[in-house]
């Protein structure tokens, strides 16, 4: 057995499970009864994403999809931390206006 | 000397994926958001620092092995920052979260007023040495 077809099966198996249990965790996202459940099964897609990219280096040996799994990884923080800011300030606009419908019925009623 | 690169390699990456199973296996088995925040943090520490690990060490060249690395290091300053605003996000649009994250006021105040006590007895038995 010669070492190259040894590394090819090793990083064939490695792709293969990184990428069930990347589509575990998009049952997750699909299923997740919260928000905040969505968002961390996306960070964790995007964590096995980057070892993928990494792994790909070593399978196609292309030093340059090292930057691509740089950039990912910056990518995949950035989308996290916008999906929670924008959900939080959504969260927080709804709840302003309904409280400022409330105090409009109150007035109204008291009236 | 290749052979042992190989093994070397291929040890640490399926370390890796180990600890990444065990995560997404947790993201499954726990049942609220914050409790699967500590499954997902497996993946995000141990499983992609051994792989990344074991991936450099067989890198094709220098600079690329330097690059995964740096993708483990930006990822360990990343992550703990996502999850904190993911935990801010699940703290405040949480409604229900106090039928469930119940902090026992009672219990605390009780077992607090017992150290204190203990300590005030400590403190006169030794007055009453000197």
């Amino acid at each position: 057995m010669s070492i190259d077809f040894a590394y090819q099966v090793l990083l064939a198996v490695t792709l293969g499970v990184l990428t069930l249990l990347a589509l575990a965790c998009l049952i997750r996202c699909i299923l997740g009864p919260r928000i905040s459940d969505r968002v961390l099964a996306i960070n964790l897609i995007g964590t096995l994403t980057v070892i993928m990219v990494a792994v790909t280096v070593l399978l196609l040996g292309e030093g340059y999809l090292a930057d691509i799994a740089l950039i990912y990884a910056m990518l995949s923080f950035l989308a996290v931390i916008l999906l929670s800011k924008v959900y939080t300030g959504i969260y927080e606009e709804h709840k302003h206006e309904e409280s400022l419908l409330a105090e409009q019925e109150k007035k109204e009623g008291g009236v | 000397m290749e052979w042992i690169r190989f093994f070397l390699t291929a040890a640490l990456v399926l370390a890796g994926l180990v600890f990444c199973c065990i995560s997404v296996y947790g993201i499954f088995r726990f049942e609220y958001a914050a409790n699967r925040m500590h499954a997902a943090a497996i993946a995000d520490t141990m499983g992609i620092s051994l792989c990344m690990i074991g991936l450099a060490i067989s890198a094709p060249d220098f600079f690329s092995a330097f690059k995964i690395l740096l993708v483990v290091v930006f990822w360990w300053l990343s992550s703990p920052v996502a999850s904190h605003m993911l935990c801010r996000l699940e703290i405040k649009t949480d409604e229900q979260r106090d039928e469930y994250m119940t902090v026992h006021m009672d219990t605390l105040k009780q077992e607090r007023e017992a150290a204190a006590a203990a300590q005030d007895a400590a403190g006169e038995e030794k007055e009453g040495q000197a």
